[in-house]
């Protein structure tokens, strides 16, 4: 039995080292959410216009067309409570910020925070890369190896940046993110619109803290002479028809009362018409030819 | 608790050192394996727990019954019978009722009468048809005088209970098991060591092999009607994997883990699809349900030993029913027939054992003529996977309908490309110790004499199934 004991622990070592060497790659591998921290903090002079979100705004707006020196700090999943984290940390480097976007999406007052839902590997990576303290995660929780379906994705990346070739790591220099090349919409629309919204159609559990978040933000904004605009990015009709209408008017009217309330501005183009079926990569994100049809209609009728 | 989690990464050493160390007397210990078995178990799920406690004092009360009723024939029959009947009612109510209800509304609903209020929604336990079944064949084996009742009910509930094969098997047989749980089990350390490495591989083939199957599968199903011939000929392929990697998979592990408590289950596995004809196949895959059928069903319906017409009938019996284990829908039904009529002419021109050496014994590859014959038979379990997998007959008849068509030849490999690498891996690997009980047993010969080559064969497979492990899903079996 010793002997067992022993050898199981001699064999662990170099598999730990193994272990340790795999986290290393995979926390030094470039990423989204630490070129944007670093992103600001190398250019808090010059920042003026943020775009925050999830991936509707980090796939729809790309800051290149939208000028006035912006730039997209919105991430895949990010919710409303990591948000405010970012604007509060915005808010204090960047001395030149006069606008902020935040998108208002059909779950956006409906979504699970982050750190309850399916996804809370990604609080890790505010944990890792954007300074965010409020431990959430344990600490096992908190290696990057304890999501191995990202991990090789990770040592790919890595592998990228430091052994050459393909430079693309899913993200402009403007942290737009370019990995929604073109339409991907199949004769499957209508079966994959049912499992969107099912999926962005959670309990209303969390409406009141959503709503508290949405209010701090906006508070932030009124207090700094920050001009506020939420946005709400094109969908297709399979999407939008069949969305609860009671929940979205609700949400619609949350948003009103804020605006009202902190002289921000509200723009929806949930089921603008300008949009068609090649404009999107699937049934609610743009794609590259939509982003920047989308970003034009900003600048024009937000900026000028 | 699945084996693929962080809680059973902790769980494991925590019981496997207070076991060896703390409760060393063997009725601590078995009482220490149904507390640790409970645990597993209602990590899931408690409240299901006193269905595994009922199904067990059942068994466990009509053995000791039957035993006491010795000379009594018809009342041990009645005894044995009764608890037959019990066992089965609660894994019909809990596995079938929603089946039958659906099935009894649509047939009212067919001849115009609403009968929307037959259908239910119960919950079916985890594994549920697993243990049932070796709580059977425990009763079932008093009764016909295999093994003696016991009167240790602590080591019962560990027999039923023993949490590596708690939920997909092997099922055990009392025969097998009990004695071991019953008699004092020494450290053995070569079992631990070779229990460790048929682990590791269940953990390759599930982590690696399956779980990534599973995406591509997903995929294609979700999408058939609309995907080329060849690719759903793809899809029906990378399930045949999916369900090997996953089921043998959870086997190789529960074995492995049960090794490192000094346990010995039965292989559950032969290298299935190494297989020759359909026969060698099931004598080669899920062994442990395919010998209990035999045991239970096939032999007390007179087995082979009668005539023609009848030994047709029990073989369709007894795969039909194979398939109903599985679960409640017709296409497990119509999958038991399938295979069924595929033995069948085997059996009737007594060939159904011709295959019971090793394929290419004594040579590194096989002959042309086997390789064929492995193809071929390979080729046919996927059809039948195919309507394993659909969710209604209808979905695999158009699925297979719509791989014979003139796509089946734009050959382009859409899907699953990374892991068809990992499956011809999993295949040289398993093919090289086709002749062993799993596919990591080293005994010593060639260069794994060597530590350091077996330790970085180990090293190799632990970061591969890292880095190519997929999203965590649940084991199939785990709904059987």
């Amino acid at each position: 039995m010793g002997k067992f004991i022993l050898r199981i622990l001699i064999f662990l070592i170099p598999l730990l080292i193994i272990l340790t060497a795999l986290e290393y790659i995979a926390q030094s591998a470039p990423n989204s959410y630490r070129y944007k921290n670093d992103y600001i903090a190398n250019n808090c002079d010059s920042v003026n216009t943020l775009i925050l979100g999830s991936s509707h705004s980090f796939y729809g707006i790309n800051p290149e067309i939208l000028g006035n020196n912006s730039f997209n700090l919105a991430n895949v999943s990010q919710d409303l409570m990591f948000d405010l984290y970012l604007v509060e940390k915005s808010i204090a480097q960047c001395k030149n910020l006069k606008t902020l976007i935040v998108p208002i999406s059909y779950f956006t007052l409906y979504e699970t925070p982050l750190d309850k839902g399916n996804e809370k590997f990604r609080v890790k990576f505010y944990e890792h890369y954007m300074g965010y303290n409020d431990s959430l995660l344990n600490c096992i929780e908190k290696l990057e190896l304890y999501d191995p379906s990202i991990l090789q994705t990770k040592i790919k990346e890595y592998c990228k940046l430091y052994f050459g070739g393909d430079e693309d790591f899913g993200y402009n220099s403007l942290g737009w993110a370019t990995g929604y090349k073109e339409c991907m919409i199949d004769s499957n629309i209508e079966k994959d619109a049912i499992k969107t919204i099912t999926r962005h159609t959670p309990s209303e559990k969390y409406v009141d803290i959503n709503i508290e978040y949405l209010n701090k933000i906006a508070t932030l904004c009124y207090n700094n002479n920050i001009r506020l605009f939420f946005i709400t990015t094109p969908t297709l009709p399979a999407y939008y028809n069949k969305i609860d209408n009671d929940r979205w008017s609700y949400t619609t009217s949350v948003v009103n009362n804020i605006c009202l309330k902190y002289e921000a501005s509200y723009y929806s183009y949930l089921n603008d018409e300008r949009f068609e079926t090649s404009d999107f990569f699937d049934i609610d994100h743009l794609c590259h030819k939509g982003a920047k049809k989308f970003s034009n209609i900003l600048k024009e009728e937000i900026f000028e | 608790m699945l084996f693929n989690s962080l809680e059973f990464l902790i769980f494991l050493p925590i019981v496997f050192i207070l076991y060896w160390f703390v409760f060393r007397q063997l009725k601590l210990q078995n009482l220490f394996i149904v507390i640790a078995s409970y645990v597993f178990y209602g990590w899931w799920d408690k409240e299901f727990l006193i269905l595994i406690a009922i199904t067990t004092l059942l068994s466990f009360s009509s053995g000791i019954l039957i035993e006491k009723l010795n000379g009594k024939r018809g009342w041990k029959k009645c005894i044995s019978g009764a608890n037959i009947v019990a066992n089965l009612l609660i894994l019909g109510y809990f596995k079938y009722c929603n089946f039958f209800g659906e099935s009894f509304a649509q047939l009212l609903n067919y001849f115009g009468f609403n009968a929307d209020w037959v259908t239910l929604e119960i919950i079916l336990p985890v594994g549920i048809s697993f243990y049932t079944f070796q709580a059977l064949s425990y009763s079932i084996d008093v009764y016909r005088g295999k093994i003696k009742a016991t009167t240790d009910i602590v080591s019962f509930f560990a027999y039923i209970s023993f949490f590596p094969q708690l939920v997909a098997g092997p099922i055990e047989r009392a025969t097998n098991l009990l004695p071991q749980i019953l008699n004092k089990r020494c450290f053995d350390y070569g079992g631990a060591v070779d229990g460790c490495r048929q682990m590791l591989w269940g953990f390759f083939k599930k982590m690696v092999i399956a779980d990534n199957c599973a995406i591509a599968v997903d995929t294609i199903w979700n999408n058939y009607s609309n995907e080329s011939g060849f690719t759903l000929l793809m899809g029906g392929i990378f399930f045949a994997f999916q369900i090997y990697g996953d089921f043998s998979g959870y086997s190789d592990i529960a074995i492995g883990t049960a090794k490192l408590f000094g346990i010995n289950l039965k292989q559950n596995f032969n290298f299935p699809y190494f297989s020759r004809d359909i026969a060698e196949f099931w004598r080669k895959w899920h062994i442990s349900l395919t010998s209990w059928v035999k045991d239970y069903l096939y032999i007390p319906l007179g087995g082979s030993r009668c005539s023609t017409k009848r030994v047709i009938l029990n073989t369709i019996i007894i795969f039909a029913v194979s398939g109903l284990w599985h679960g409640a829908n017709w296409t497990f039904i119509v999958w038991g027939i399938y295979n069924a009529l595929l033995f069948i002419p085997l059996l009737l021109a007594n060939k159904n054992r011709k295959y019971l050496n090793s394929v290419a014994e004594n040579r590194f590859l096989p002959s042309l003529k086997e390789f064929l014959q492995i193809v071929t038979t390979f080729i046919l379990v996927t059809l039948g996977w195919i309507i394993f997998r659909s969710e209604s007959i209808n979905e695999a008849f158009l699925f297979i309908g719509n791989i014979f068509s003139p796509t089946l030849f734009n050959i382009e490999m859409q899907y699953g490309k990374s892991v068809t690498i990992g499956i011809m891996f999993m295949l040289i690997v398993e093919w090289l110790n086709r002749n062993k009980l799993h596919a990591l047993q080293f005994n010593g010969e060639g260069v794994f004499r060597y530590r350091v080559i077996r330790w970085f064969v180990y090293y190799g497979i632990i970061v591969a199934t890292i880095l190519f492990m997929s999203i965590n899903q649940t084991f199939i079996y785990f709904q059987f």
